[in-house]
C-alpha cells in the first residue's frame, strides 16, 4: 500500500514536531494532533494512511482514540502504531487488544519509527 | 510501590525519547552545516579567484590594518600576499606624518556610502614611490570598524600618457593663441581692403560719372561729324557723278574710235570682196570681217565689264592661242612688232576668255601707243610656282605670269602709283579705263597685275593668273566643229533679227524650231505641244524679255510641268549672276549673245545628249 497522509498523535510538542519535520522532509504529509480529541477529530477529517499514537493523552485517552477508530467504518483499516513510554506487558495487551496493528516503546530512534512506517509500504 | 516504579519508568522512556529525538536533531544539523561550510570555502575560494584575475589591486582594511589583498596589489607595490596581510597600512606611506594624514583624509568624509576615489604615490617594498589611483568605500558608514575596501590601479603609464596629453593640450592653446593672433589679423586686413574698396567704388563712380558725361560729349560731337561726312558723302557723290558725266563723254570718244577701226575692217573687207574674184579671198574676207564683229562683241563686253562689273564666266582653257590671236587683232595696222615667248607646257588657266582678251588688248594697244615711232612688244608667258612666303600679296601655289613689254618711253614716277586709277591717261585718245578694268578684271581672276617702268627704258607689265589643275576645255575657239542635231527646239526671244538668224542657224543644224516673243508664249506652246504628246529636245531662253515673263520665270514653271526639261539660257548680259550659276537656277547650259553656229551647235549637241 502507498502511504502519503501520516497522522501524528503526542502531547509532547518537541515529540510532534520533530517528527513532523522529519517526515515532511522525506515527502510525506503530515498531520498533527496534541490531544485525543483533535486525533479522532483529524482521522475522520483527513483519513491518513497510517497514525502513530501516544496512549498518555489529554481529554481522551489513546486507548479510547483507537477504540473509537476501529469502531468506525471509515477509520477501522487505518494502521495504528502506538507509541508509548508505557511498557508494561499489561499495557501493551490491553493496547494490541483495543486494535493497535504495532506498540513501540519509547525511547526509539527516528530510523526505527520510518522502518516500521516502510514495512506498511512494502506490504 | 509497584506504581511509583512504573511512573519512573514511563518518565524515564519520556525523558530519554525527548534526549534522542534532541540527538538526533543536533546531528542532523552539524551535517547540514558541515555543507555549508564547504560551499561557504568554495564561494571563497572562487571569489579570491575572481578578485586576483584582474590587474587592479584590491584589499580590505580594517583599523588601519590589512585584512586581506589580492596578488595584484602584491605586485603593485611589491609586497607578497602572506606579507601583507595582518600589517599595518603604515608600511604603504613614506612616513608617519604622511600615514596620519591620509588616514585622516580617507576616513573623514565616510558619513554616506559614497565611493571615494583618489591619487596617491604609495611606497614601493623596495622604497620607491607607485602612482595609485585608488577606488574605496566604507562597508559601513555607522560602523567604522567593518573597514574599508578598496581596488588601486598602477597610475604610471596613465600618468604619462595624461602629461603628454597634458603638453598636447598646451600646445593646443598656445596653437589656439596664435590662430586667434593670426585670425584678429586677418579680420583687420579684411577691414582694411574693405575700407580700400569702398574709396576704391566712390573712385570708381566718379570716373564713370565723367565717363558718361565725355560719352555725353563724345556722342554729340559724333553726331555732329556724322551729319558732315554725310553732307560731305553727298558732295562728293556730286563731284563723282559730274566726273563719271565728263568721263562718259571721253568714254564715248574711245568706244566710237575702236568702233570706226572695226567698221572700217568690215568696209574695207567688204570692198575687197567685191572687186575679188577668187572665193579664196572672199572666205579670206569673210574670217577677217567675222574677226571685227568679235571685236565688236568684245567691245561691248568690255563696256559691260567696266559698268557693271560683271562676274566672269570662266572656263578652262590653254591661255597660249589666246594671247597670240589677241596680239595679232590689237597690232593689226600698227607699226609695231611683236615677238612672242610662249611656250608649249604653259599650264592651263580657268578665265573668261572674253575678260582676258580685253586686258591683252588693252596692254598691247597701250604698248603700241607708247611706240608711236615702231619698234617690238615682246610678249612672254611662264610657268611660275609661288611659295606661301613669295613678295607678291598673292596665295602660295602655282600661276602662270604674262610678260607684255614695250620698248617706248615708259612712265614717270609720279604717274606710276595711278595708272590703273579709274580715268587716268596721258594720251590724248582713250578713255583711261583700259588699265582700270585690266587691274579689275586680273583681280576677279584672284590673279595679280603689276608695272615696271623706267622712264626711257620702256615699261614692263606682268600679269599673274592662277593655273587650274583641270585639263583644257579646248585648244581654241576657232577649232569649234558644226554639229548636227535633231528633234525640236523650242526658241524664246523678244528680238525679231535674233529669232530669225535663229531659225535658219538651227534649220540649218537639223533641227525643228517652236518660236515664241514671250514667256507666256512659250509656256503656251510647251503646254500645248506636251499635250499632244509631242516633246521639245532643249529649249533656248532669253534670260530678259522687257515688261514679259523672263527665261528664269519660264523655266520655273516649265519645270513644275516637266522636271526633265533641258534648257539653254542665252543673253546678252553675260555679267547677270544667273549666266555664271546657270545650273543652281536649273538651267543645263549657257550662251552668250553674240555666238557662232558652231557655238550653237556645240551647246546643243552637249545639253542634249548629256
Amino acid at each position: 500500500m502507498e502511504i502519503k497522509k501520516i497522522l501524528v498523535v503526542d502531547d509532547e510538542q518537541a515529540i510532534y514536531t520533530y517528527l513532523e519535520k522529519k517526515l515532511a522532509k522525506l515527502g510525506y504529509t503530515v498531520f498533527t494532533a496534541a490531544d485525543g480529541e483533535a486525533a479522532v477529530a483529524q482521522a475522520f477529517a483527513q483519513l491518513p494512511h497510517i497514525i502513530l499514537l501516544d496512549i498518555k493523552l489529554p481529554k481522551l485517552g489513546g486507548l479510547e482514540v483507537l477504540r473509537r477508530l476501529k469502531a468506525d467504518e471509515r477509520t477501522k483499516g487505518i494502521p495504528v502504531l502506538i507509541l508509548s513510554a508505557k511498557a508494561q506487558s499489561k499495557e501493551i495487551a490491553e493496547g494490541l487488544a483495543a486494535g493497535a496493528d504495532k506498540y513501540l516503546c519509547k525511547p526509539l530512534g527516528f530510523p526505527d519509527i520510518l522502518r516500521e512506517i516502510q514495512s506498511y509500504e512494502q506490504n | 510501590m509497584e506504581d511509583l516504579r512504573i511512573s519512573n519508568d514511563e518518565q524515564q522512556r519520556r525523558l530519554l525519547q525527548e534526549y534522542i529525538f534532541n540527538l538526533e536533531e543536533a546531528k542532523d544539523q552539524a551535517a547540514e552545516l558541515a555543507v555549508v561550510l564547504k560551499n561557504l570555502k568554495q564561494y571563497q575560494d572562487l571569489l579570491v579567484a575572481i578578485l586576483s584575475c584582474t590587474a587592479h589591486g584590491i584589499g580590505l582594511v580594517k583599523n588601519r590594518r590589512i585584512i586581506w589583498c589580492n596578488t595584484p596589489l602584491s605586485d603593485i607595490l611589491g609586497w607578497k600576499q602572506e606579507e601583507a596581510i595582518g600589517q599595518s597600512v603604515e608600511i604603504l606611506y613614506p612616513s608617519a606624518r604622511e600615514y596620519e594624514r591620509m588616514g585622516e583624509f580617507i576616513y573623514r568624509d565616510f558619513n554616506n556610502n559614497d565611493i571615494k576615489t583618489f591619487e596617491y604615490d604609495f611606497l614601493h617594498k623596495d622604497g620607491r614611490r607607485v602612482p595609485c589611483l585608488v577606488t574605496g568605500r566604507v562597508r559601513d558608514p555607522q560602523d567604522l570598524s567593518k573597514g574599508f575596501v578598496f581596488s588601486l590601479t598602477d597610475f604610471t603609464e596613465r600618468r604619462q600618457s595624461r602629461q603628454a596629453l597634458q603638453q598636447a593640450c598646451d600646445e593646443l592653446e598656445n596653437r589656439t593663441v596664435e590662430l586667434t593672433s593670426a585670425n584678429s589679423r586677418l579680420h583687420r586686413e579684411i577691414e582694411e581692403r574693405k575700407a580700400a574698396q569702398t574709396e576704391l567704388k566712390g573712385y570708381r563712380d566718379h570716373l564713370e560719372e565723367l565717363v558718361k558725361e565725355r560719352t555725353a560729349e563724345l556722342t554729340a560731337v559724333n553726331e555732329r561729324l556724322r551729319r558732315e561726312m554725310a553732307a560731305r558723302q553727298r558732295i562728293e557723290e556730286e563731284l563723282l557723278q559730274a566726273q563719271k558725266l565728263e568721263s562718259l563723254g571721253i568714254l564715248a570718244g574711245g568706244i566710237a574710235h575702236d568702233f570706226n577701226n572695226i567698221l572700217t575692217a568690215i568696209i574695207g573687207n567688204i570692198s575687197l570682196m567685191k572687186g575679188s574674184p577668187s572665193l579664196d579671198d572672199i572666205h579670206q574676207g569673210f574670217e577677217e570681217m567675222e574677226k571685227a564683229c568679235f571685236r565688236a562683241r568684245d567691245l561691248t563686253q568690255q563696256l559691260l565689264t567696266f559698268a557693271k562689273g560683271g562676274q566672269p564666266v570662266k572656263r578652262t582653257v590653254s591661255i597660249s592661242e589666246l594671247i597670240r590671236e589677241c596680239t595679232v587683232f590689237a597690232l593689226r595696222g600698227a607699226d609695231v612688232q611683236a615677238e612672242f615667248l610662249l611656250p608649249k607646257d604653259l599650264w592651263a588657266v580657268r578665265v573668261d576668255e572674253g575678260q582676258i582678251s580685253q586686258v591683252i588688248n588693252n596692254l598691247v594697244i597701250n604698248a603700241d601707243q607708247a611706240m608711236p615711232a615702231g619698234g617690238i612688244v615682246r610678249i612672254s608667258a611662264e610657268n611660275v610656282e609661288l611659295g606661301a612666303t613669295a613678295a607678291l600679296p598673292l596665295p602660295g601655289g602655282r600661276y602662270i605670269k604674262l610678260s607684255i613689254a614695250d620698248e617706248g618711253g615708259g612712265i614717270s614716277k609720279e604717274h606710276l602709283p595711278k595708272i590703273f586709277d579709274p580715268y587716268f591717261t596721258t594720251k590724248r585718245v582713250g578713255s583711261g579705263l583700259g588699265l582700270t578694268s585690266a587691274y579689275s578684271i586680273i583681280k576677279k581672276h584672284d590673279g595679280l597685275i603689276t608695272v615696271a617702268s623706267e622712264l626711257g627704258a620702256g615699261t614692263t607689265f606682268h600679269i599673274y593668273l592662277p593655273a587650274s589643275h583641270r585639263k583644257p576645255s579646248r585648244k581654241s575657239r576657232e577649232a569649234l566643229q558644226v554639229i548636227p542635231g535633231e528633234g525640236r527646239i523650242l526658241v524664246m526671244d523678244d528680238e525679231v533679227a535674233v529669232r530669225t538668224v535663229l531659225e535658219k542657224m538651227l534649220a540649218n543644224l537639223g533641227y525643228e524650231v517652236d518660236f515664241a516673243s514671250d514667256g507666256e508664249e512659250a509656256l503656251e506652246i510647251f503646254t500645248r505641244r506636251r499635250a499632244a504628246g509631242e516633246k521639245f529636245a532643249a529649249l533656248i531662253l532669253d534670260l530678259t524679255v522687257p515688261g514679259g515673263m523672263g527665261g528664269k520665270a519660264v523655266l520655273e514653271s516649265i519645270l513644275k510641268i516637266d522636271p526633265g526639261v533641258k534648257a539653254i539660257v542665252s543673253s546678252g548680259y553675260f555679267e547677270d549672276p544667273i549666266m555664271a550659276q546657270y545650273q543652281e537656277h536649273g538651267f543645263s547650259g549657257v550662251i552668250a549673245k553674240p555666238y557662232k553656229i558652231s557655238q550653237l551647235s556645240e551647246i546643243l549637241h552637249k545639253v542634249i545628249t548629256t
